[in-house]
């Protein structure tokens, strides 16, 4: 009895019928999504980040922005959070928009998900999980502003390059090439 | 040790907690990163996430996002729920209503950053217990979240291993670092550049330190059998994102905020003694 003591849930039980009810469901859900469905379809539960090898890359790519001129750069590495608004989102619309890369996410919905579930469209009939070209007709104008609001500068120029570097054996990073891909404004 | 007052635990934890957050939530309002100042973001990612389908449905960014007055009052009351939490952390409605506006801001910063970003997934869910009105009831729950993050990093250990594999590829710890930091070594050659160079021509190092990092995250599920070695658990998450931060710019410091569900009896006994304004005030 002693030993069983010592156990949380069964504590749980003892303390509140109602929580161990709750942290049960949470368990088991939290199991479920890790183990049997692998595939997130709600927050908080999978902890797959850096889990698949990442390849080894012979060149890498990455888009540069030049306002007014000026190369838009993040010196700390401890601006992550606000520094992704800027980068995630353009490379999100470069891919878009540029590069008319495939979106798995449009794709699935339209061709998979919506036929399964004809009830769902019905329902939300403007429902779109993707970005289609509305979304991205807007997106110059609010990135304007996000890097008025960043550099206290009126925009009057912004430009898009994809850079290609390799590393040499040193560690060293050497250019490849920079080509001017998009302009947004 | 045992009759310390519940009471005055949940008071010492809960200002270490909320004020850990608050400082979080400061420095990513500086950064521009929270709802007043994203300027209504055109670009989303839901995804096959049915909880931001739910946010999306229920018309949340209309109300916080596209409504630059309901953007800037989320983020005053984000930050008054957070304080009065400081302020009163045995007052479960301030944590209760803390708690769904950190939601909703989960939501909106992982929506528009067009990626769906771990690290605040600890901050939402340690204040959970913090829901509870019986102290008795809380210490169970803040228990549990003991259990949870222990369970965090192993879960993240078993992916890397058992499911991904990429505990077993020996590039995986130079790859993510020349994947993260290359924008940063080529805009930045400065000293710190110099260190990741010669981190990436010795890749050894770094591929070891990945192996190391994830058999770190493994060890955690000794929390499962025992308390005794807490203070090394303490540690751990430490370690993890001070290294990872450092060596490949991962940065998710703000799950360090877990490591304060490893705090013994005696460790809060010993806050308790020496920082007592933390306990200060009559809620």
């Amino acid at each position: 009895m002693k030993e069983k003591e010592t156990i949380y849930l069964f504590r749980l039980w003892k303390e509140s019928r109602f929580l161990f009810v709750l942290v049960s469901i949470f368990i088991a859900i939290n199991l479920c999504f890790n183990l049997i469905i692998k595939s997130e379809i709600t927050p908080f539960f999978q902890w797959s980040l850096y889990a698949t090898p990442i390849a080894k890359q012979s060149h890498y790519t990455f888009l540069e922005v030049k306002y007014n001129n000026k190369l838009l750069t993040f010196p700390h590495t401890w601006q992550e959070p606000g520094k992704l608004l800027f980068v995630n989102t353009l490379n999100a619309f470069i891919s878009l928009k540029v590069d008319k890369s495939y979106d798995y996410v449009q794709h699935h919905y339209e061709s998979n998900w919506l036929p399964a579930h004809p009830l769902f469209k019905k329902t939300f009939p403007n429902f779109k999980p993707y970005n289609d070209a509305a979304e991205l007709a807007k997106f110059p104008i609010w990135y304007k502003l996000r890097l008025e609001q960043l550099t206290g500068e009126s925009i009057y120029s912004i430009n898009v390059f994809k850079t290609t570097v390799i590393f040499l054996p040193s560690g060293k990073i050497k250019k490849q090439s920079s080509t001017l891909i998009y302009s947004l404004l | 040790m045992n009759n310390f007052p519940l009471e005055l635990k949940r008071k010492l934890i809960g200002r270490l907690v909320f004020g850990y957050m608050l400082l979080f939530l400061c420095f990513r309002f500086i950064l521009n990163a929270t709802t007043s100042r994203l300027l209504g973001p055109p670009l989303k990612a839901l995804n096959f996430d049915f909880t931001y389908w739910a946010f999306e449905l229920l018309d949340m960014p209309g109300l916080f996002i596209y409504n630059q007055t309901g953007a800037i009052l989320l983020d005053v009351l984000l930050f008054l729920f957070c304080i009065l939490c400081i302020l009163y952390p045995l007052r479960n409605i301030f944590a209760v209503l803390f708690g769904s506006l950190f939601l909703l801001y989960f939501l909106t910063y992982n929506t528009y950053i067009v990626h769906h970003t771990h690290q605040l997934t600890v901050f939402l869910l340690v204040s959970v217990p913090f829901f509870c009105r019986k102290h008795k009831r809380w210490n169970m729950l803040w228990e549990g979240m003991r259990y949870y993050i222990c369970y965090l990093y192993v879960m993240s250990f078993v992916w890397k291993v058992f499911i991904g594999n990429s505990f077993f590829f020996w590039e995986q710890g130079v790859s993510s670092v020349k994947l993260n930091l290359i924008e940063y070594m080529y805009h930045f050659p400065s000293t710190t550049t110099t260190i990741y160079s010669y981190l990436i021509s010795h890749p050894y190092l770094l591929n070891s330190g990945h192996i190391m990092i994830v058999l770190l995250e493994g060890i955690m599920v000794i929390g499962f059998f025992t308390r005794k070695y807490d203070r090394l658990l303490m540690i751990i998450p430490i370690i993890i994102h001070v290294v990872t931060y450092f060596a490949s710019d991962v940065f998710f410091i703000e799950m360090i905020v877990g490591v304060f569900t490893f705090l013994s009896l005696k460790d809060i006994a010993a806050i308790y003694k020496n920082l007592s304004f933390l306990t200060a005030g009559k809620t």
